[in-house]
């Protein structure tokens, strides 16, 4: 037999053990050997957890037999972990530390960070009294984990807590650990050797920005090359060697939501886009505005009113590919959608952030509805309250500059989506009627970006007339 | 006034029966000549099935009463139809391990399944045994009554469904196996949809992502196997501080090591369920309260998609009026009986005629077992005095691997050995070494044999691996015909086969027979009065 297995502990760190207890089992080629300690003590430190492997004549732990030692043993065993294959010792265990005290810190779980999982932010008392069995968090909020989602984050060496469920009432499922991890840091130490934590506890992350990070369809695999390292980890970026442009004045580190924010933006490369503008006349819609902003509705709310109307009209707008998962376009399929989302592009105003408050079911909901329903999510966007079904779940986005006097731009198409409509502002523009007489009439233009997949120049342009129709006679709309 | 059976479900192929009912005039209950049958079975299930067929060896004119279907929970809520999905859902499993068949040169792509065409599998199984079962019965000459039966004495059954006024039959002897009924701990709403017993979920009727089983014995484990071999994940939620507490400890880590750990399952012990709302499939997840078994305190509340209700069964004796024969039932409801399957009064004396097999007296809940006593029950009424010995009845769980398991846990034997003073030794033996197992890269296992040191005697064989459940036969016919380690020994096991496990455990199992005195017949029957029969 030259290794062997580890298949489960009998005593844990902190036990005492008696000479002669079975303190684990080994497997071998032939069978499971009981293992017994030939010393008492304490098993102060495992340096081979169950399940992994180690060559005959490898430190599996450490044994201490007094207090002092156990301090001692458990600094060997932090330095041992940083380097698994040293044999620093002849013996397999037991072994007695004899060595000096190095301080280490304990092995880390989670500390206060916030709970950042949108469900538990859900005010329910009862949930917040009872004990958390299933996570080490201090602060008391409740984290619903799957099975599997719990066993990747101890494995990848991920607190559950920082996490964001994408599950049925914010549960964490495996995917989830997993994305968090392939994001958190481009480091490869995947924690499974490990006796502690390598990584620094995480910043505390906000709902709102981890949230917007998974709004959107999880890739397959870990975010594309083209990202920079170190996406929005809380690492020192010293570590890193910028070439030097002026000096350097100070550098800052990525926030969760703007390495999401980084993230999305570079996906939607690997999609085929393309723009299409138009000019709509704004006269009649901006009347009504006048007369319906008393009545407490929002331009925000015509608008998305008058996109989800035209939308009715133009499914594929509001359809999405499913060629997310990176597999062969030609299998691909459109997944129409039976209700229209609309997301609008918000900024923070306390952070640099971005975020997309969906407006769901637009076109059933009349627009005094739709600008109760506005308010109420963008009060609790910028304080970071939305929840997961909030933010995730629109199929169609609307960005406005105009209020910065942007005549036009392009948006990014966000992934998961096949079109994204840019507002520009609306500006007095000389103009020639169809008599040839010149007057002056406020024009908006707008650029739709699409999914050139399954979204054609047609298609848009189609959607483009119905929607200019609807807001430059947007009588109709309030009559829906 | 005892009335001919109103209606028989057997067409009149077996006349000689049904004419000499028809001759004898039927006076008082107490003359045994002029009983309509020898012997009357209340219930359908393994237990009576095994019964009457016995009985009609043996030449007693035999009756089964059944007020539901033939079958009972084995074949229409229990083995059967487990079977059938855990063998449709092991396929997906076997299939889905990319690495296991990569290591033997095979790929394969996708593996799909519906849960529709494993349901309907397990439906066309459980309709072939229930057909096969009559069938077997009808054959033989029994008559199957259908109708809910109650005791009007001991020797008088009337019986009766909703729509059919039924009739009273009289029997010399009559067994009741009305077997159980899945056991809910108080405090939890069964809503059939997303909490549930054993009996709803056999029916998958949908596949719940996340699953809570309350309860680690082998119906947990069983449908913690079907769920996550079909991608789902479990949560375990035990009473007692270890899982498994009904398994030899050395199985349960096994089992905790192949069957947990590398699954989507974990689980909280010693714990209990407090309350429990129910969901909507796939849009509100149920909520389930635990608390700490012993302190009281509240220790979480989980969100899952669907939970499980595994944490036992209640014998089943409704409205059998056993009142009429004062008979005493023991703790959760099973009827008292004696080593002979007699019914008990209250007051310990026989019920004269009057027996109990299977799981209503819960002496041991397997179905085989029903049937052997149901055997041991006829033996007795035919003059042969016959005691089962329940410690060589097998029992087995059909996870992947299979456990098995007959007698007692090395924590078990441990204790007899200590209060009756003997010692005991143990033999274990990995299926690492077993070529048949290497072959199909499936050895992973263990098989362990408890004896006692000073005879030979077999106390407990316990086997987790390929094939566990056929390979335990051995050693529980080996405890059957009293052998010891020693007569084991001359066991020839083919090659290669698995149970070449069983014969590694017993080479390795140290044993010297004790020398025979001169007078052969009396050490054996010293080494036979040291026998620990504990039932």
């Amino acid at each position: 037999m030259t290794t062997g297995k580890v298949v489960e502990w009998m005593k844990q760190e902190g036990d005492t053990v008696e000479s002669g207890e079975c303190i684990l089992v080994v497997e071998s080629d032939k069978a499971d050997m009981d293992v017994e300690t030939f010393s008492q003590g304490t098993l102060a430190s495992i340096i081979a957890p169950a399940g992994s492997e180690a060559k005959v004549g490898e430190c599996l732990a450490y044994l201490a037999e007094t207090e002092e030692d156990i301090k001692i043993a458990r600094a060997l065993a932090a330095g041992l972990s940083a380097s698994m294959s040293e044999q620093e010792l002849d013996k397999p265990l037991p072994k007695q530390a004899h060595i000096e005290t190095s301080t280490v810190p304990a092995p880390s779980g989670s500390s206060s960070s916030e709970i950042s999982t949108a469900a538990a932010v859900a005010s329910d008392p009862a949930m917040k009294q009872s004990k958390s069995a299933s996570s080490s968090s201090s602060s008391g909020m409740r984290i619903i984990a799957t099975p599997y989602a719990k066993k990747r984050a101890k494995s990848l060496g991920v607190t559950l807590e920082d996490v964001v469920g994408s599950g049925i009432s914010g549960r964490i499922v495996a995917e989830d650990v997993e994305y968090f991890a392939a994001q958190r840091s481009g480091g490869g130490a995947t924690a499974e050797h490990v006796a502690h934590d390598p990584y620094p506890t995480q910043t505390p992350v906000s709902v709102a920005a981890q949230s917007y990070v998974h709004s959107l369809p999880r890739p397959s695999s870990a975010p594309p090359a083209t990202i920079q390292s170190s996406s929005g980890s809380s690492l020192a970026p010293a570590a890193k060697s910028f070439s030097a442009r002026g000096g350097i004045s100070h550098v800052i580190p990525l926030t969760a939501m703007e390495s999401a924010v980084a993230i999305n933006m570079q996906r939607s490369l690997d999609v085929a886009v393309a723009v299409v503008a138009v000019d709509i006349e704004m006269t009649q819609f901006e009347k009504l505005y006048g007369r319906l902003k008393p009545k407490g509705v929002t331009i925000t709310a015509m608008f998305a009113k008058a996109v989800a109307s035209a939308l009715t009209k133009h499914p594929l707008l509001y359809a999405t590919c499913d060629a997310e998962t990176g597999g062969d376009i030609g299998d691909s399929a459109i997944i129409y959608n039976s209700h229209v989302n609309v997301a609008v592009a918000v900024s923070m105003p306390s952070e640099h952030g971005l975020i997309t408050p969906v407006l769901e079911k637009a076109e059933e909901t009349d627009m005094f509805e739709l600008a109760r329903k506005w308010r109420d999510l963008l009060k609790r966007a910028r304080s970071k309250n939305l929840s997961p079904n909030e933010y995730a779940s629109g199929n169609f986005t609307i960005s406005n500059l105009g209020m910065y006097g942007v005549k036009s731009f392009q948006a990014i198409l966000p992934p998961g989506q096949s079109a994204i409509l840019a507002l520009g502002s609306s500006n007095p523009i000389v103009t020639a009627d169809d008599h040839g007489f010149i007057g002056v009439r406020n024009m908006m233009t707008v650029n739709l970006t699409f999914d050139h997949r399954l979204v054609y120049g047609t298609d848009a342009a189609e959607f483009l007339r119905t929607l200019r129709a609807i807001i430059e006679n947007p009588e109709l709309l309030t009559s829906s | 006034m005892p009335k001919r059976p109103a209606h028989s479900s057997i067409p009149a192929v077996r006349t000689t029966q049904t004419s000499e009912i028809t001759t004898r005039a039927s006076a008082s209950s107490a003359d045994s000549l002029t009983y309509d049958y020898d012997l009357i079975i209340i219930g359908c299930g393994v237990g009576g099935h095994g019964a009457a067929l016995h009985a009609i060896e043996k030449g007693l004119r035999t009756c089964v009463l059944e007020s539901d279907v033939v079958g009972g929970t084995c074949v229409n809520r229990g083995c059967v139809p487990s079977k059938a999905l855990l063998a449709a859902t092991g396929r997906v499993r076997d299939l889905r391990n990319k690495m296991h068949l990569a290591s033997m040169g095979i790929r394969v792509g996708d593996v799909d399944f519906d849960v529709e065409g494993i349901r309907h599998h397990a439906d066309q199984l459980v309709t072939t045994m229930r057909t096969n079962l009559s069938n077997s019965l009808e054959s033989v000459g029994v008559d199957l009554l259908r109708g809910h039966g109650y005791f009007v004495d001991n020797h008088t059954i009337t019986y009766e469904l909703p729509d059919d006024k039924g009739g009273t039959i009289t029997a010399k002897d009559i067994i009741i196996c009305t077997g159980s009924v899945p056991a809910v701990p108080p405090g939890i709403q069964i809503d059939g949809k997303t909490v549930f017993s054993s009996d709803d979920a056999l029916k998958m009727s949908w596949l719940p992502p996340w699953v809570a089983i309350i309860g680690s014995g082998y119906i947990g484990l069983e449908f913690a196997d079907i769920y996550t071999a079909l991608g789902s994940e479990v949560t375990f939620i035990e009473a007692v501080d270890k899982l498994m507490p009904a398994f030899d400890g050395d199985i349960a880590r096994m089992a905790n090591r192949l069957l947990i750990q590398p699954r989507h399952i974990d689980a909280h012990s010693g714990v209990f369920v407090t309350k429990v709302i129910p969901g909507i499939p796939n849009k509100v997840p149920v909520k389930l309260e635990l608390t700490d078994a012993k302190t009281g305190e509240a220790v979480d509340t989980l969100e899952v998609d669907a939970c499980l209700v595994a944490t036992g069964r209640s014998p089943y004796t409704d409205g059998l009026n056993l009142d009429a024969l004062n008979v005493g039932l023991a703790k959760g409801g099973a009827i008292s009986v004696n080593d002979k399957m007699q019914v008990l009064a209250k007051d310990g004396s026989i019920v004269e005629g009057v027996w109990c097999i299977g799981d209503a007296n819960a002496r041991m809940m397997l179905a085989h077992a029903a049937s052997a006593q149901g055997i041991s029950a006829v033996e007795n009424m035919t003059g042969n005095e016959n005691v089962l010995n329940h410690l060589s009845v097998p029992a087995a769980c059909f996870t992947h691997p299979e456990i098995s398991f007959c007698g007692l846990t090395e924590e078990q034997a441990r204790a007899e050995a200590e209060a009756n003073g003997f010692s005991i030794a143990v033999s274990k033996t990995s299926y690492k070494a077993n070529s048949k197992a290497q072959a199909e890269n499936e050895a992973d296992g263990m098989a362990k044999l408890i004896y006692r040191s000073d005879t030979g005697e077999i106390l407990g064989v316990h086997i987790m691996g390929l094939h566990a459940a056929d390979l335990i036969h051995e050693a529980s016919n080996a405890i059957a015909a009293n052998q010891t380690v020693a007569d084991l020994k001359f066991n020839v096991h083919a090659h290669p086969t698995t149970s070449e496990v069983i014969d590694e455990l017993i080479r390795n199992a140290k044993f010297t027979a004790p020398e025979l005195a001169a007078d052969d017949s009396s050490a054996h029957a010293d080494a036979m009065a040291k026998k620990t029969f504990t039932h």
